[in-house]
């Protein structure tokens, strides 16, 4: 074998740019540029904040020693930590009986207590305090059961926020349990080994990964959540009602910064603890691994059956009350039923605020999911650049890390600025859609990779061969063959967007105030079957909506993808 | 053989020197060599010695860390694959799940700008080159698995390229469909004469189609011939072993027409060796031939030069046309030399396990190799 090639070019280690090589880096640099101006700068001036007084001077920690100093305010952090445990103690055992049931069962009824299970999802979660209001507040029907306690305090908070996070951990629980393989089990069984044990050496070591993040994932909702202490607090504080009181009530924008910075340290930590968790769990699953199927077992089953009814009941307690608060004259004194809740007299709030959410929603769905999606095809397909990218996946991951009501916060110092030439974004819809598309990032853009990643990976490689280029390729081939995750991506962030307060309460303008927003306000001025009414307005969108969702997307799925019927 | 004076100005694809690291990991060291316009190349090799890797710089899917690719006398070293001149198959077909059959065709034509009426001559025409016209409106799931193979294959065609690289096109499919379809892709390769490689580890795959074969190990070229020569002159022990089946015995050289193994001596052509060198001897299975006679062979017509070797057989295994016999010796210890024999002549032998069998190895079937490299 003597080759003797006449000419060797030089190794010059890189091959030489296409035009699609142009577009990518080019792509890459907008975002880059997105999450700056979405995330970076607003976070960092905000941290910076913390260490300032009010005429801009540095001060060092003094705003922190304030901070630690005043245990009206630093009692807080023990509340959040106090309320967040337990809630998420509860409910991660009752999401793990619940999805174990779904999973693990032969129980009747399976697919009505998925849906059930989901329901929680479609409303804002101080709709859920107001209920609780109604069952037990001072004038609760079922006051007497709480023995003298209030329902205003942490009793009602754990209460409420179990009901509201429930429904992520069984999608979480329910995905890791739903994940077992069945050998494992049939290897116990031939080894004769009891029920129990197996339950404690199999399914729990399977399920943990899944556990794990949970239950992070469950503490960090509750640690964070601004809507539910908001309305069912009363005189308890937590991080996220400090901050809107030094915001909204005090305008004391230096501390309203220092408690972010405190609320969002230990959600950064505990969002990286989950990181490295859930990185371990890739090679879990053997791919050849059988799924299991189960048995029936007349005494688990009909246990099982019973428990879920029972959590279905009290979900549908939770909202046909606060349905029928929308809808009483004048609790409790006056119990014939009225649509006057529904005209919202008061100063600043109206179906305006209505159709505002279905605004931000609708947008954040549609733009939301197109720079999901483009940004996690640039992370996941092209071939070069390949630490760019690393560095935009690294990014997307983050915003679930930030509380919405620090995502919010730092809005406001960054729009505020004067030195921003974006500040006329201030109060507009624009702003909203931002900092929600941002706030809900992290979860879409996961969604997104997913998908991208079990197609095959030599697509683009055919695409160059043939010389194609990548963007018709990305139209004719990588939309439509993702479209149901395109699809599932657009219905989380509507459902999101109609629901959440806390990334956009410092945000709004007299004109562009939403829903959630506006069913805050009344609640504070004791409007609170208004309030009740205007949330309901938002279920009965998100339920619309969802049902819209699920028929269209089944006729137009069907009608794209004829190549995934036989 | 010939493994081509290769230069720019004569090999259609000529590789110099190519380097492939990963990291500190070396997956391809030095390969250089020449491929002819339209030959039928195929890159062999066991699993994870560097084959696609090799594919994919020739691709320009991955870069090469040192040395040149040149195709047409062009120097394509640094060109992006988009603007090199190439079809390609991947093992997975890569089909485009929501295009049917037609559309992944054209898929490569739609950019060409070419007229609607051409491009579905042209598709039609492709469809017809591997028997596909009656499936033109299927998808890619409604196929079966052969079917989608030729599918690909036309897609890669489908823009007239000057290279077709194909990387283990058959693995995925039954013996059945594969043998069928080695004949059928290796048809096509010769009515369009469109230079070829295509990667394998079947050397059987291999040796029924290449014009040449590269036989590959540990990211190095090993050897490159025509079927025949990598068959019948192995250039190294990892050749012989690969291809085929090769009994190896461990010998030390006598002197240049002997080798011993133990007290056995075998006459053979040592001639490059030095006396009491310890090497390594290889003999085909088939190249084992049975002696009852004591003569040279068992029907009485040998030459009896000797090379005989006492053997019990200690185990048999029925391969379709033939019988493999595994033969202990003492001085092998626990080496078993495997023979191939006709299966007539194994049932009128009436072979059984336990049996004494006298073989002979003749002198020109015994391949010498240096060990230890
Ligand atoms: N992208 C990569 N990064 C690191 N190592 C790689 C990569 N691609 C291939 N390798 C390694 O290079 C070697 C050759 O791989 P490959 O060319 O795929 O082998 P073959 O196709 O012959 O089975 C293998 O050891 C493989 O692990
Ligand atoms: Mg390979």
């Amino acid at each position: 074998m003597s080759p003797t090639a006449t000419t060797i070019s030089p190794a010059r280690g890189k091959l030489e740019l296409d035009r699609d090589d142009w577009v990518v880096r080019g792509l890459l640099v907008a975002f880059a540029g997105f999450f700056m101006v979405a995330l970076a700068i607003p976070l960092y001036m905000m941290i910076s904040r913390s260490f300032h007084d009010a005429k801009d001077n540095f001060v060092g920690l003094d705003n922190y020693w304030e901070y630690f100093n005043t245990p009206a305010l630093s009692q807080s952090i023990y509340n959040s930590f106090f309320v967040a445990s337990v809630s998420t103690v509860i409910v991660i055992i009752i999401a793990f009986l619940y999805a174990y049931a779904l999973n693990r069962t032969c129980m009747r009824f399976k697919g009505f207590f998925k849906i059930m299970a989901m329901v929680p999802l479609l409303s804002p979660s101080l709709l859920k305090a107001i209920a609780l209001v109604y069952w037990f507040g001072n004038q609760g029907v079922l006051k007497d059961l709480l023995m003298g306690n209030s329902i205003y305090g942490p009793i009602g908070i754990i209460i409420a926020s179990v009901f509201w996070t429930f429904p992520h951990a069984v999608l979480m629980i329910g995905t890791a349990l739903a994940l077992s393989d069945i050998r494992l089990y049939e290897a116990a069984e031939v080894l004769k080994t009891s029920r129990a044990r197996v339950f404690f050496t199999v399914t729990l070591p399977g399920a943990r990964y899944g556990l794990i993040s949970a239950i992070i994932v469950v503490f960090i909702l509750v640690f964070t959540d601004f809507g539910v202490p908001k309305v069912i607090g009363g005189n308890f504080n937590v991080l996220a009602t400090d901050i809107y009181k030094e915001v909204i009530g005090q305008q004391n924008f230096g501390m309203g910064a220092v408690v972010s910075v405190v609320l969002l340290i230990p959600a950064v930590i505990a969002f990286a603890i989950d990181r490295i968790v859930t990185r371990k769990q890739v090679a879990l699953m053997s791919a050849r691994a059988v799924p299991y199927a189960p048995k029936p077992n007349r005494a688990v089953d009909h246990s099982m059956f019973t428990f879920c009814l029972l959590v279905t009941l009290f979900t549908l307690a939770i909202l046909g009350m606060a349905q029928y608060a929308s809808l009483v004259t004048l609790w409790p004194y006056n119990l014939t039923l009225t649509l006057e809740h529904f005209s919202f007299e008061l100063e600043g709030v109206g179906w305006e605020n209505f159709l505002n959410s279905l605004s931000v929603a609708v947008s954040v769905a549609v733009i939301g999911t197109f720079i999901v999606f483009v940004g996690a095809y640039m992370v996941e397909k092209p071939r070069r650049d390949p630490i760019a990218r690393q560095a935009i996946q690294f990014i997307a991951l983050l915003p679930l890390a930030v509380p919405g009501l620090v995502l919010g916060l730092a809005y406001l110092f960054f729009i505020n600025h004067p030195d921003n030439p974006l500040g006329f974004l201030y109060g507009t819809i624009a702003i909203l859609v931002l900092s929600t598309i941002t706030h809900f990032y992290t979860v879409s853009h996961l969604t997104a990779v997913t998908a991208l990643k079990q197609m095959d990976r030599e697509f683009e490689s055919v695409s160059a061969s043939l010389q194609v280029p990548m963007a018709r390729s990305f139209w004719r081939i990588t939309v439509p063959v993702c479209m149901p995750a395109i699809f599932d991506i657009s219905i989380y962030l509507f459902l999101n967007s109609m629901t959440t307060v806390s990334a956009i309460i410092f945000l709004y303008g007299p004109s562009t105030k939403v829903a959630a927003v506006a069913a805050i306000h009344m609640d504070e001025a004791g409007e609170t079957a208004a309030a009740a009414a205007m949330a309901m307005l938002i279920v009965y969108a998100c339920i619309i909506v969802r049902v819209l969702h699920a028929v269209v997307t089944g006729k137009l799925l069907y009608r794209l993808q004829a190549w995934r019927r036989r | 053989m010939d493994t081509g004076n290769a230069s720019v100005e004569n090999g259609y694809l000529v590789l110099s020197g190519v380097t492939k690291d990963f990291g500190t990991f070396r997956a391809l060291s030095d390969i250089s060599f020449d491929i002819g316009e339209g030959e039928f190349i195929c890159f062999l090799g066991p699993s994870g010695c560097g084959k696609t890797t090799l594919l994919r710089c020739v691709a320009g899917l991955e870069t090469q860390t040192e040395g040149s690719i040149h195709m047409s006398g062009e120097d394509i070293s640094w060109l992006p694959p988009s603007r090199r001149d190439f079809g390609i198959v991947f093992q997975s077909y890569a089909l485009f799940p929501n295009l049917n059959v037609t559309d992944n065709v054209a898929y490569g034509l739609v950019n060409k700008k070419m007229a609607s009426a051409d491009m579905a001559a042209r598709v039609t025409e492709l469809l017809g080159l591997v028997g596909l016209a009656s499936h033109a409106d299927k998808y890619p799931g409604q196929l079966s698995g052969g079917e989608q193979q030729r599918v690909a294959l036309v897609r890669a065609l489908a823009t007239s390229p000057g290279l077709l690289l194909l990387d283990e096109p058959l693995s995925a499919l039954d013996a059945k469909v594969r043998a069928h379809l080695r004949r059928e892709i290796r048809g096509i390769q010769d009515r369009l004469g469109v230079t070829t490689i295509m990667v394998t580890h079947d050397q059987e795959e291999a040796q029924t189609m290449a014009d040449r074969i590269f036989v590959m190990n540990g990211g190095r070229i090993e050897q490159i011939g025509s079927p025949g020569e990598i068959y019948d002159e192995p250039a190294t022990p990892f050749v012989a072993d690969f291809i085929g089946v090769m009994n190896f015995l461990p010998v030390t050289v006598g002197d240049s027409t002997t080798v011993n193994c133990g007290d056995l001596q075998l006459q053979c052509d040592a001639g490059g060796f030095a006396a009491g060198a310890n090497i390594s001897c290889a003999v085909r299975p088939e190249d084992v031939l049975l002696d009852d006679v004591g003569d040279g062979t068992r029907d009485g017509t040998g030459d009896g030069t000797g090379n005989l070797i006492e053997t019990t057989i200690s185990d048999i295994e029925y391969l379709g046309s033939f019988v493999r016999l595994y033969l202990k010796n003492p001085i092998l210890g626990d080496a078993e030399i495997r023979a191939d024999v006709r299966k007539d002549l194994a049932r009128d032998r009436g072979v059984a396990v336990n049996q004494a069998l006298r073989i002979r190895i003749p002198a020109e079937s015994i391949r010498l190799y240096q060990t230890g490299d």
